[in-house]
């Protein structure tokens, strides 16, 4: 539970944060904070605490950005089995195949974005103007991925630390004989 | 049976989560197309907290480039400021023996109720937060339905249109800029007053849609709105045109508009407080006492 409010909270505050930083750096080269924080929650989380998160994480996306309230949840939450699927077959804990996974993971979002598009709201524009953001946000994500996935696992490890080393106080208080 | 619930638990919240992601898509598409929402308690405080936190994290940037320009402004300041000071004397000259003249003559108060009917409260606003989606182009303002904010409320600047409120919380809302390609706004060109309608592509230009005649645009034209379609008033700055792409067979033609807003520059923008009589009508229940709108607008 401690594991799930943690990543929950650092992935919010994340995508809170993805909105501000175009005043620090170009719209383009910003990562997409709520992917980064599925694929973290898919690797350091079960799958039903995970799924919740994906979605709520989508969810926040949605409600900060111009997209339909669902667009980037029904992603988010078709994601996340998909990461974990993969996550069993591959080593996704070294940076280089991590990054290479989030960057082929988020031409995926990127295509489920221009279907849902198509569908719900009218087709999204293709151009080079269009997709070039697009495609430097992808990069972006990917290569951020290894740091924000080290981040969160080392707050997840401290937190089940200091959940041993308490049950280990309480241990030591026993009488010893 | 407590074995098969605890099989199926995943499955069946995968499927849970599926089907509530896509019956909120649909019923926002609904929501969309009739204009944007004014969120809930949970989704507004969601947005508030967004917010909040993206102003924080703006600030220090925000500081910094004043800062900056504050140090640029230094110079030469001294000089600028003793020919405005002989300026401004000049000016308040010339103002005085004006309102004089206009009093004496019973114009100001003409003036001044004929303002009253014609002016739109504005309401100064920081965007603090940019659009997480790069297929959308909307921005985050520190102004929300405690300072009167409603969706449909358009935003401008002392440049032109900026777009228009689709969502808002207690002290943030949304704004979907004209860039969106969403986004459209009914506009003539102010030289020829040919009419169009002027479309956001997604990308950093807009699209000014026409029926030629002649040569009704031209490269360098500016394009207002027209106040026709109730959002927008008239008579606002939207772009200026680049390039005219013109087929004789086809009765619709295309400008490449550039927009007169610098959208990724975006700091304060101003609220105009009373909707469009298409976007009142949209609204008629959550609809704040306002004065009677204007389809000509200010």
């Amino acid at each position: 539970m401690r594991r799930t409010l943690a990543l929950l909270v650092l992935g919010l505050a994340g995508i809170s944060l993805q909105g501000a930083l175009p005043a620090w750096v170009p719209a383009a080269l910003v990562p997409d904070a709520s992917l980064l924080a599925t694929v973290a929650a898919a690797l350091l989380l079960g799958p039903a605490e995970g799924l919740v998160l994906a979605f709520a994480f989508g969810l926040t996306a949605d409600l900060l950005s111009g997209a339909l309230l669902g667009q980037h949840a029904l992603l988010r939450t078709l994601e996340l089995p998909f990461i974990r699927v993969v996550s069993a077959q591959l080593d996704l804990r070294r940076g280089l195949p991590l990054a290479t996974f989030v960057l082929g993971l988020g031409a995926l979002d990127a295509l489920g974005m221009l279907g849902l598009g198509r569908v719900f709201v009218g087709p999204l524009p293709l151009g080079v103007a269009a997709l070039g953001p697009v495609l430097a946000a992808i990069v972006a994500t990917a290569v951020v991925a290894p740091l924000a996935v080290g981040i969160a696992r080392a707050v997840v490890t401290k937190l089940d630390e200091s959940a041993v080393r308490r049950e280990m106080r309480l241990d030591t208080r026993r009488p010893a004989i | 049976m407590s074995d098969l619930l605890r099989r199926i638990r995943l499955p069946l919240l995968f499927a849970g989560l599926l089907l509530v992601t896509t019956s909120l898509m649909v019923g926002d598409r609904a929501v969309q197309q009739a204009g944007g929402s004014d969120h809930g308690m949970f989704a507004g405080a969601l947005l508030g907290f967004a917010g909040w936190v993206q102003g924080v994290v703006s600030a220090p940037a925000d500081a910094a480039g004043a800062a900056f320009d504050r140090y640029i402004g230094l110079v030469d300041v001294a000089e600028e400021n003793r020919a405005l000071r002989a300026r401004i004397a000049e000016l308040e000259e010339d103002n005085l023996q004006f309102r004089e003249a206009l009093v004496a003559s019973g114009h100001l108060q003409r003036i001044a109720e004929m303002r009253a009917g014609f002016e739109v409260p504005l309401l100064p606003s920081q965007v603090v937060g940019h659009d997480l989606s790069s297929w959308f182009r909307s921005v985050l303002i520190d102004r929300g339905q405690s300072d009167s904010v409603r969706s449909g409320m358009p935003v401008v600047t002392d440049a032109g249109v900026v777009g228009v409120v689709t969502a808002t919380s207690s002290g943030a809302s949304r704004v979907m800029m004209l860039l969106d390609r969403r986004s459209a706004a009914d506009a003539i060109v102010q030289r020829s007053r040919a009419r169009g309608i002027v479309h956001g592509q997604g990308t950093d230009a807009l699209e000014f849609v026409f029926m030629v005649r002649g040569d009704d645009v031209m490269p360098g034209d500016v394009i207002i709105t027209s106040g026709v379609g109730g959002v927008y008033p008239k008579g606002l700055r939207v772009g200026e045109v680049v390039s005219v792409q013109t087929d004789r067979d086809r009765l619709l033609h295309t400008a490449r508009v550039r927009p007169v807003v610098d959208f990724g520059r975006l700091e304060q923008v101003f609220v105009l407080l009373e909707r469009g009589p298409t976007m009142e009508l949209l609204y008629d229940g959550d609809a704040p006492p306002t004065t009677a709108s204007s389809e000509d607008g200010p």
